[in-house]
C-alpha cells in the first residue's frame, strides 16, 4: 500500500475519475487539495473519486472535498464517489456527509448520473 | 497490556503511529471493525495535538504520547500533549443541531472531535495546559 497517490484519468468528455490511494490525512491532504485546485482551474467540474485503494481518510481528508463541493455544484458540476471501501463509508455516514455527496458501488452509475 | 509511544508531534508521523496501534490490536486478535475505531479515534486525537494543541508548529521538542491498555472488556487509549489545551465543554456543546450547522455551511475542519465522540464509549479530558493534556477514550470490544 503507497503512503499516498492520487492519479486521474478522463472517463467520459467532462468527467474525471481520481484513484485515491494509501492514506489521505492532515499531512497528505494539501498534496490532494493542489490536484483538486488543477483540475478545477483547467476548468473541470465532473469528478469521480475511486477510493478502492484507499486504506484511511482522516477528517481533514474529507475536509478537502468539503473545500470545493459547492463552488464545483454552483458550475452545474459534482463530486461523486465509487468503490468506497466500508471503514471509510462508516467515517461518511458517522458525520453526516453520506447525506452531501452521492457514493455509488458501480462506477457507470455513477457517470450516467452526473 | 499496556503500550506506550512517544513520538515528536509532527504531521509526518502520523500515520506512523496508525500503523503501531493497528499492529498492536492486531497481535492481541481484535476485531477489524474495532482496530478500524480505534485507528480513527486515534488518528483524529493525534492530528488535532499537531494542528490545535501546538497550533501547527512542528517542533522537534513537541511530542505526542499514546497509550494503550487493552482490559478484558475494554480498550482504553490516551493522547497526550503538553500544548495549550481546550475547553472541555467543546464536546457537549456539539449538539446534533450545530452538527447540522456545521453540514449545511459545508465547514473544511472541526469534524475530529465530535467522529472521536461517535465511535467511542467513552471520551474523558484532563486538561493541565503546557503541562499535561490528556484525552482518554474507552472502546468495548
Amino acid at each position: 500500500m503507497p503512503n499516498y497517490e492520487a492519479n486521474y484519468e478522463k472517463i467520459e468528455e467532462d468527467i474525471i475519475k481520481i484513484n485515491l490511494k494509501g492514506f489521505l490525512d492532515a499531512h497528505t491532504a494539501s498534496d490532494f487539495e493542489d490536484l483538486l485546485t488543477k483540475l478545477i482551474d483547467d476548468g473541470n467540474i465532473k469528478f469521480l473519486v475511486d477510493l478502492n485503494e484507499l486504506d484511511y481518510i482522516s477528517s481533514t481528508g474529507l475536509g478537502v472535498f468539503m473545500g470545493y463541493i459547492e463552488q464545483i455544484r454552483d458550475k452545474g458540476g459534482d463530486i461523486k464517489f465509487v468503490n468506497v471501501p466500508k471503514n471509510i463509508y462508516k467515517i461518511f455516514s458517522v458525520l453526516g456527509f453520506s447525506t452531501i455527496y452521492e457514493i455509488y458501488d458501480k462506477k457507470d452509475k455513477a457517470v450516467k448520473n452526473f | 497490556m499496556d503500550f506506550s509511544l512517544i513520538l515528536p508531534a509532527k504531521y509526518k508521523y502520523l500515520q506512523l503511529i496508525r500503523i503501531y496501534v493497528v499492529q498492536i490490536l492486531e497481535n492481541a486478535g481484535i476485531d477489524q471493525d474495532i482496530i478500524d475505531d480505534i485507528r480513527n479515534i486515534i488518528g483524529e486525537a493525534s492530528s488535532n495535538v499537531v494542528k490545535h494543541a501546538y497550533n501547527n508548529i512542528e517542533d522537534a521538542e513537541k511530542t505526542i504520547e499514546i497509550n494503550i491498555d487493552i482490559k478484558k472488556k475494554n480498550i482504553i487509549i490516551e493522547i497526550i500533549d503538553r500544548g495549550k489545551g481546550f475547553e472541555t465543554n467543546y464536546l457537549e456543546n456539539l449538539t446534533q443541531a450545530e452538527i447540522k450547522k456545521k453540514l449545511d455551511k459545508r465547514n473544511k475542519g472541526g469534524w475530529g472531535l465530535y467522529l472521536i465522540k461517535k465511535i467511542s464509549d467513552k471520551v474523558e479530558f484532563e486538561i493541565n495546559p503546557y503541562e499535561k493534556n490528556v484525552i482518554r477514550v474507552y472502546k468495548k470490544y
